[in-house]
């Protein structure tokens, strides 16, 4: 389904982790202008990814602001200190006139048509070849999960939310 | 409404080609890459030089690098261009136009060679 968007518009995706923040900056569906993973640990950590958070919206001005969707009745498994950094960031892009939206972790696995994360990681990367050396094997079970991941989650998000549109947005906020 | 370029896209370049600032300042002849972080945060804008040694370095056309002064500066010699064919003076007004319509310009004749 095609969706008519401004060619330039921008979107922040921020996918948050235990250790720092993934980040992703779009003009348009097929633009990608910023990415990364900003690692933040020990002191003030939740203060410092806010602030991080507002730096790249001062940077970039984005129009909307995407994030994970954190409804408690969509049994998100995301720790109370993430979800509370989500909160900080939504306000964060509210004082700021930027619009914030929600994306469910189900409709970014039915829009790559997978349920592995790393699977839709290889997907991105070949379709932003720009990333393809960030891109994470699997993990080992063994293994704790590769902080660049989060850099997917975030290029995961604003890729749903390119592809589902503003209309789905919409109607999803009147439901 | 058509949404502004970013004054530069100079941290996009440098990605895709997988290198870090102080690779880029090397190339430029800096010690250091705090000059190329300022440009990346729009803190900074490079002289005439620079700009050009970027282009060099990324293969990308200044205008497309600096994408967002080029359109501001489009725009204000627009409207000036404007302006100016409202004016008294024919010759500038005629200049003008052409300013403003540049499939009416004649083609430019080479001024450099290239080796």
């Amino acid at each position: 389904m095609k969706h008519s968007f401004d060619p330039n518009l921008c979107v922040l995706a921020i996918d948050p982790a235990s250790r720092g923040l993934g980040y992703a900056v779009f003009e348009g569906p097929d633009a990608l202008i910023d990415w990364g993973f900003r690692n933040i640990r020990r002191v003030r950590k939740d203060v410092r990814s806010v602030e991080y958070v507002e730096m790249l919206l001062r940077r970039y001005k984005p129009d909307v602001l995407v994030l994970e969707s954190f409804d408690s009745d969509n049994h998100v498994h995301r720790s109370p200190r993430v979800l509370a950094l989500l909160c900080a960031f939504t306000s964060a892009a509210t004082k700021r006139g930027t619009r914030c939206e929600r994306i469910s972790r189900h409709a970014v696995r039915a829009v790559f048509a997978s349920s592995n994360k790393y699977e839709i990681a290889r997907k991105l990367a070949v379709r932003f070849p720009e990333t393809k050396h960030w891109c994470p094997p699997p993990r080992k079970i063994w293994q704790s999960e590769d902080t660049r991941i989060n850099i997917f989650d975030a290029l995961a998000l604003a890729s749903t939310y390119f592809t589902v549109g503003p209309e789905f947005m919409q109607r999803r906020r009147a439901a | 409404m058509h949404k502004q370029h970013l004054p530069n896209y100079l941290r996009t370049h440098r990605k895709r080609h997988r290198v870090g600032q102080r690779h880029v300042a090397f190339l430029l002849g800096s010690k250091s890459g705090t000059k190329i972080s300022r440009y990346e945060q729009f803190s900074r804008i490079p002289d005439l030089p620079t700009v050009f040694a970027l282009e060099v370095i990324y293969g990308v056309p200044a205008s497309e690098l600096f994408a967002g002064i080029f359109d501001d500066a489009r725009q204000k010699v627009e409207e000036h261009a404007r302006h100016a064919i409202r004016g008294p003076d024919p010759m500038l007004a005629a200049f003008a136009s052409l300013v403003l319509d540049p499939s009416a310009r004649p083609p430019a004749k080479p001024t450099t060679t290239s080796s």
